[in-house]
């Protein structure tokens, strides 16, 4: 009966929306310019929705790495850094990044701009997301350990100033890279080797985690407290950079290829770990395969556009293996990295960065693209991880950039925010009694 | 079947074997010192954690540690060995070599007595938090099995340096470092404020998350803040206030 009642107000409802559409059809015919245009407009209001939905992946991945006594810390960092740096974008950033070109070196106009049009709008808030991102992998390597003023500081340091200047040279038509013929489509370099090499710089001014390496030269693993949570953040994170990619188009008729790449890069970057792993007896971690496929994500990114769905397998599949190493790597050198943002962001996104020259479909291995390429990867690098290194070190001289270490025994989350994840189980030493 | 190795031992049996052991490669004032700082350790250690404290102990006596690692499996296979295939309690030789004869033995609460009704926290007269502390980092110890000389060692070396970072006066330090050699809580003589041992509570944490890692030191401290929190003296003094 009640099936029938619904059956009925469907059809109802079918019959009008098919007239409606009728209706309106020859004016859409006739506005097809407009019709695309506006296709194109929902379509980016949608990755700004997806690619702002990846700050929820970022935040639940980071959290479940971390111990329980740090989990609202790190979510804090995660919630705030976007506020901060949403709104210094859109003050400084933008401007900087997209403004009047300056012999190529920055921009300087849009600064404050609340003049832009309808679709310029748009763009800006795609890029505010886009800036975030970047400012936001550094927490997740800092985790556990950053003062979170100093953080705030930092982050915003880096959406105002340290991501637009990179950003302006590939992104702004006239920057000097841009110019050069330098392709980062989506920014495996402009946004995640940028962010990697932030957070190399963060955690190498920070230190590492109390007893994370033993004076001996014993690596301690600390593992997270919600190994789940670590992977609903890389299923959120892999929806959102549909977004991430998909919004970067500059022509819907090439979104299909561009998801497709999306998609098959992360695939292959979790099965190169896996085969990596195997191959090399390491034990098969979810961890590990879940930072791979984020891993094959960032690499794909640059050339999501250029190329074929071979190339892009090719490129996550060995974006996958240099997240492994690129792990061990660090550890090595006794770099605390809580999320490994460094290997997944830097390591893979300056590979992708470099495979988008090698795979360029129909001019491959050109060696004059792979090297404008290489020169984009090191300047990346040049310039994000001494301004960021200066950066931090600043903050520490002047504010103090690791918390104490009492506090790191006690948890951030109690000592810096006065509230614990996890009240109900706050009989642990490290969820201390909070008593106002 | 395997046997239930997590019961406290016995502690005249626990003393026949680890003397039994320790006579093999030390004797004269060596083999008594090393049995009293065995004797003081917790007595309601298990087997593990017993040969732990031998460990820690044969280092503290100088031992090298080729030899050490030898005497690791005489001793395991001592403490299983039947009753009878003990040689006589050492005690009297301990109790002698320490000047108490037997007629005070008799008269006074023997100094085994002492350690088989006492927990070794209680030892310590003096403020609540002073009381608490010593429970607490007694719990600790009792928590922690050394894997190695090495752990222990770079328990020592860190708690050394840490403490020196704090502002404990030089005498509360030198009490907490001369605790930290011997393990035995008779070296607190003069009552600590609150706020020092809290400093020095922290200091053993960082001490440990060097010996054993974050995790590990975490546990430890977590569990040796709930046992203490359950005693009668925690009534008075919570330990979470030393956290």
């Amino acid at each position: 009966m009640a099936k029938s009642a619904f059956t009925n107000r469907f059809n109802k409802f079918s019959f009008w929306f098919f007239n409606l559409l009728i209706a309106f059809a020859p004016t859409a015919q006739a506005n097809s310019t407009e019709s695309v245009f506006s296709s194109e407009i929902i379509w980016l209001a949608t990755s700004i929705a997806l690619v702002f939905f990846m700050q929820a992946g970022f935040a639940l991945l980071e959290c479940g790495a971390s111990r329980a006594k740090n989990a609202i810390n790190v979510i804090m960092k995660n919630y705030t850094d976007i506020c901060f740096g949403s709104i210094f974008f859109w003050a400084i950033g933008y401007g900087l990044m997209f403004g009047e070109s300056q012999a190529g070196l920055f921009g300087f106009s849009h600064f404050l701009d609340d003049s832009l049009s309808n679709k310029q709008t748009i763009g800006l808030v795609f890029q505010l997301m886009f800036a975030a991102t970047c400012a936001t992998i550094v927490s997740g390597a800092v985790a556990e350990r950053m003062r979170f003023v100093s953080y705030m500081l930092s982050a915003s340091i880096i959406c105002t100033l340290i991501y637009p200047i990179f950003g302006h040279w590939v992104w702004n038509p006239d920057g000097w890279l841009n110019q050069l013929g330098f392709i980062d489509f989506a920014g495996a370099t402009v946004v995640h080797s940028v962010g990697g090499w932030c957070a190399l710089a963060a955690v190498m001014v920070l230190g590492p985690r109390l007893g994370r390496f033993s004076r001996a030269g014993e690596t301690r693993y600390i593992p997270g407290h919600n190994l789940p949570m670590i992977a609903l953040g890389g299923f959120i994170l892999w929806l959102g950079w549909f977004g991430f990619n998909g919004g970067s188009v500059t022509s819907l008729n090439n979104l299909g290829n561009v998801l497709l790449n999306t998609h098959l890069g992360a695939c292959a970057g979790a099965m190169g770990a896996i085969f990596f792993m195997a191959l090399t007896n390491k034990p098969i971690m979810m961890t590990t395969t879940v930072n791979a496929s984020i891993g094959g994500l960032v690499s794909v990114t640059a050339g999501a556009d250029i190329m074929m769905p071979g190339t892009a397998i090719m490129t996550g599949l060995i974006s996958g293996i240099i997240l492994v190493w690129g792990s061990v790597l660090l550890e090595r050198y006794k770099i605390d990295d809580v999320v490994g943002a460094v290997a997944v962001h830097g390591f893979c996104g300056a590979w992708g960065t470099l495979a988008a020259g090698i795979f360029y479909t129909g001019d491959m291995f050109s060696i004059t693209r792979i090297t404008i390429q290489l020169l984009g990867v090191i300047t990346a690098f040049a310039w994000s991880f001494p301004t960021a290194y200066l950066t931090f070190k600043t903050v520490d001289k002047f504010l103090g950039l690791r918390t104490s270490s009492i506090h790191e025994q006690r948890g951030l989350d109690y000592a810096e925010h006065y509230e614990v994840g996890y009240a109900e189980f706050n009989q642990t030493v490290t969820h201390g009694e909070i008593e106002k | 079947m395997a046997r239930n190795t997590l019961k406290p031992l016995d502690l005249t049996k626990r003393r026949c074997a680890a003397y039994m052991t320790f006579s093999e490669v030390i004797n004269g004032e060596a083999l008594m010192r090393a049995m009293w700082m065995l004797e003081e350790r917790d007595h309601s250690a298990d087997k593990m954690t017993f040969i732990g404290f031998f460990g820690i102990t044969a280092e503290l006596l100088g031992l090298d540690n080729n030899i050490i690692t030898t005497l690791y499996p005489k001793l395991n296979r001592n403490l299983d060995l039947p009753e009878e295939s003990y040689t006589d309690d050492p005690m009297p030789q301990m109790l002698k070599f320490r000047g108490i004869n037997k007629v005070n033995r008799i008269n006074n609460q023997t100094a085994e007595q002492a350690h088989k009704t006492s927990v070794p926290a209680k030892k310590i007269k003096g403020t609540p938090e002073m009381t608490v502390f010593a429970m607490l980092i007694s719990k600790i110890i009792s928590e922690t099995k050394f894997p190695n000389g090495n752990g222990y060692s770079a328990f020592k070396e860190t708690l050394k340096e840490e403490l020196f970072k704090t502002e404990l006066s030089e005498e509360n330090r030198q009490q907490v470092l001369s605790w930290a050699n011997a393990l035995n809580l008779k070296v607190f003589k003069k009552n600590i404020v609150a706020d020092e041992l809290c400093s020095a509570v922290h200091c053993i944490y960082i001490a440990l998350c060097e010996a054993f890692g974050p995790v590990k030191a975490d546990s430890i401290l977590d569990q040796a803040i709930q046992q203490t929190a359950k005693s009668p003296a925690a009534k008075t003094f919570s330990p979470r206030n030393f956290l």
